[in-house]
């Protein structure tokens, strides 16, 4: 018996345009809870869902209890004795929770197609009674809260007699009551043998619940060591220690009006109390963990949802904003982080694409000057170096430095003044980053303000003149240029720290 | 200079974009002459019988202009077999009311109001798609059953006959002897159409909101607006497509248009718009118009039974559905995924 339950070795992982993995190893005792930790896009996602079976590996070695496996598919992995347990949980939301539990594995009778539907309400009984949990197994999924869909989700882990059992962010949604609830679960399993791996965000809950911990970076192994022999701030230096290079061609302008500013901006259940002011002249950085709440406030603040309580300023003014017409009517404009879905119609030219925000400026009497609305396309080719074959071509067929190039031609051709970017380098290879960071100079040097979302570091240190940091829906702090570190950001995103806001 | 090379450069967008559909047409038609010309029958390509074509394809002429729009924007539009029964029963329930003096007078409300309640009806149902979020197909299909009923209520069950005879002039007469006024309107609708599409806010925002309506909504393109624009629009043209019918049949019957929506949605799909949305033309839809009224024409002309008709009408819809597929899947290879 080989004194891992699990070996990953040298496994790498390649992306068109990235190296997603690079020779990571990974191993995992029986009774183990280990938490694996990592900034967004580190590779954790990608390391476990190789595990899973949900995506194939390019090279590297998998042993299952010192026997070597091959995974071929998601359920290939859980007949192996590996199940993973997603943020979005995998349930069937009509069938019933039994039904779920053994969903494609039904006991029948005898030989026969029918279900044997007494065994099955017996059986599953019998295994949520092994994890302590009392529900009802013939209530639908959806009827069930979130903590319940949850533990039907470890209950179908244990069906398989599963030796590792993934869970991808286990705390996300639950209160701090269901995850008492949990921890304690985690603990009775880890008794029983199984190993655990356990990915979060939130530091406190691997000193709490973890017993060895493994740092990723940049789709690189860092390091594995006991929970004890860390600290809170040795986690944080393995997360983001890296050096900056000269990749951001960042020019400092002197700081104008008050643009936009946001009062006690809040939706329930999303983000509370956001209160932040961008001036002429600057970028402002807007950062934190994915889901701390940030695309939501950017949707806010551009109309595309709603918010509950709060006010938006423009020019020292206060606007009301119901959808993407008024503030595009108010002049700020919205590079959503999904390009593809969000920001372009992809079946569309570069033309109609760049032109679609502002098509009543080209229109002359009833009907669209096409020849205007070529030249004014051309003139942004020209200015933003698109590299496309023509204004006419499909916007499907650029590259994504390329596409996101022209959702900003589409915004300045509404002559926005308040710019929000969401994730703008997203996707993009080295060389274009560094384009769109000029441009962003560029567009601040002509006194438009600029709101950049960003969860990579590197890029929010090297290009914002102030950092907001969010947590859990709130603004952790804000930093300065001169303060910001990447450990102080974390330590705010973490929500580790708190700094005083404004 | 630069207008020959514009002119250059229209044609190959003419071949581009209708050459395939153009071919198939053409082979079609050269297809029945030659078998017209082996049976013996009168030959089939004679500018009577193309005229006729034209004739027979008014109605769902100036329907598939409104369903274009419909499907472009992502939608479909079920109702508007059962608007052609209703608006031509509103339309003729009017003019025998107003009992016939003056003629032209009655007439006019008659087609008016025929138009007023397409309107009503298109409005309603853009309302429930856009602001309940119903989905397109559920809302017309309701649509279609009830208005389909209210035909028959407000007919009494039966054909609404005993009409001036200057009724039927808009369905039966021609300019000059040579041109039918329904085929006027049919091309008249044609072309308001392909520039509404190609040219104006409008057009650009419905082939916006097919292509993906989250980027055309971040836009700021008002997309309720435009969607229950589009639905409107589809139920007038429907009624004006049930009014020229009744004009050429002379009485309102809530008994027509039964199974139009299929024919309509058939002839824009084979003219190339996409189901999914986003793409599509006025002038891919006139052909796909004449194609499959040519091929009922054609068929009749050589003798084949309706029922044959019809399964060779579904092959051929299959067909234009593969074809669009497989272009679909061509674009995508091309961009190297």
């Amino acid at each position: 018996m080989s004194e891992y339950v699990l070996q990953m070795k040298d496994i790498t992982k390649r992306f068109p345009g990235v190296l997603a993995l690079d020779k990571v190893s990974f191993n995992l005792k029986p009774g183990d809870v280990h938490c694996l930790v990592g900034e967004n896009g580190a590779g954790k996602s990608t390391l476990m869902k190789i595990l899973a079976g949900a995506q194939p590996m390019d090279s590297g070695e998998i042993l299952l209890s010192g026997e070597p496996i091959q995974i071929h598919s998601p359920h290939h992995a859980q007949t192996l004795g590996i199940s993973m347990i997603y943020q979005e949980f995998n349930l069937s939301p009509y069938l019933s929770v039994a039904e779920n539990i053994f969903l494609g594995r039904e006991p029948r009778m005898g030989k026969t197609p029918f279900i044997n539907w007494s065994k099955m309400y017996a059986d599953a009984r019998e295994i949520l009674g092994r994890i302590r949990v009392d529900i009802d197994v013939r209530k639908p999924i959806n009827e069930c809260s979130v903590a319940q869909q949850q533990m039907v989700e470890i209950a179908k882990a244990l069906s398989f007699q599963s030796k590792v059992i993934i869970m991808d962010e286990p705390s996300a949604t639950l209160t701090e009551h269901e995850l008492r609830a949990l921890f304690d679960l985690i603990r009775d399993l880890r008794a029983s043998g199984i190993g655990l791996i356990y990915i979060s965000h939130r530091l406190e809950e691997v000193f709490e619940i973890g017993d060895r911990c493994t740092v990723m970076r940049d789709g690189q192994y860092i390091d594995t060591k006991p929970v004890g022999e860390l600290t809170r701030e040795s986690i944080i230096h393995m997360m983001v220690g890296r050096e900056l290079k000269d990749e951001f061609p960042k020019e400092v302008f002197a700081r104008g009006n008050e643009l936009l500013r946001v009062e006690g901006l809040t939706r329930e259940g999303a983000f509370e109390d956001v209160n932040f002011a961008v001036h002429t002249g600057e970028i402002v950085g807007l950062t934190g963990l994915v889901g701390a709440g940030r695309t939501e406030v950017a949707r806010a603040i551009f109309g595309a949802d709603r918010f509950d309580r709060g006010q938006i300023h423009l020019n020292g003014r206060p606007v009301t904003v119901r959808s993407p017409q008024d503030a595009i009517r108010q002049g700020v404009g919205l590079l959503t982080e999904d390009r593809k879905n969000q920001g372009l119609v992809l079946g569309m030219s570069v033309r109609e694409n760049t032109t679609l925000a502002n098509l009543k400026e080209l229109v002359r009497g009833l009907f669209i000057s096409r020849g205007r609305e070529r030249s004014v396309t051309q003139h942004y080719v020209d200015d933003l170096q698109i590299k496309t074959p023509g204004v006419e071509q499909v916007a499907q067929n650029l590259s994504g430095g390329n596409q996101q190039k022209v959702v900003l031609a589409k915004w300045l051709f509404t002559k926005s003044r308040v710019l929000i970017f969401d994730e703008p380098t997203r996707g993009i290879d080295v060389g274009a980053k560094v384009e769109i960071y000029k441009l962003m100079n560029e567009l601040v040097r002509q006194g438009v303000c600029v709101l950049m979302i960003s969860s990579e570091l590197p890029e929010v240190l090297g290009m914002c003149d102030r950092i907001l940091v969010m947590h859990e829906g709130r603004l952790a702090g804000e930093l300065s240029r001169s303060e910001a570190t990447q450990e102080r950001i974390m330590r705010l995103a973490t929500g580790e720290a708190q700094a005083n806001v404004n | 200079m630069s207008a020959t090379v514009g002119a250059g450069h229209s044609a190959r967008a003419f071949g581009r974009t209708y050459g395939l559909l153009t071919l198939a047409l053409v082979i079609e038609c050269v297809v029945f002459e030659l078998i017209a010309r082996r049976q013996g029958v009168r030959s089939f390509l004679s500018p009577n019988s193309l005229m006729l074509i034209l004739n027979h394809s008014a109605v769902y002429g100036v329907m598939s202009v409104g369903m274009t729009f419909v499907i472009i924007s992502g939608g479909i539009d079920l109702s508007v077999g059962s608007l052609v029964a209703f608006g031509g029963v509103i339309s003729a329930i009017i003019v025998r009311a107003g009992g016939g003096e003056p003629a032209w007078l009655w007439i006019a409300l008659g087609w008016l109001g025929a138009l007023a309640a397409g309107a009503v009806a298109g409005g309603l149902a853009g309302t429930v798609i856009t602001v309940f979020e119903i989905p397109p197909f559920i809302a017309t299909l309701a649509l279609m059953s009830s208005l389909r009923g209210l035909g028959y209520i407000i007919a009494k069950g039966q054909p609404i006959s005993d009409l001036p005879s200057a009724y039927t002039a808009l369905g039966r007469d021609r300019i000059l002897n040579v041109v039918p006024i329904s085929v006027l309107v049919f091309v008249a609708v044609l072309l308001l159409g392909g520039v509404l599409l190609n040219h104006t806010r409008f057009g650009r925002h419905v082939r916006a909101i097919g292509g993906n309506e989250e980027s055309a909504r971040l836009s700021g393109v008002n997309v309720r607006a435009v969607k229950w624009w589009v639905y409107c629009m589809s139920s007038v043209l429907a009624v004006v497509g049930g009014v020229i019918l009744s004009s050429k049949l002379g009485s309102g019957s809530p008994k027509l248009g039964l199974g139009d929506e299929l024919g309509v949605i058939a002839a824009v799909v084979v003219g190339g718009t996409s189901l999914s949305g986003g793409r599509g033309t006025i002038g891919g839809t006139f052909i796909g118009l004449l194609i499959v009224s040519a091929l009922s024409s054609g068929l009749n002309w050589i003798g084949v039974e309706t029922f044959g008709q019809q399964v060779i009408l579904g092959l051929v819809i299959l067909a234009a559905v593969l074809l669009d597929r497989f272009k679909g899947r061509s674009w995508s290879l091309a961009k190297g995924r």
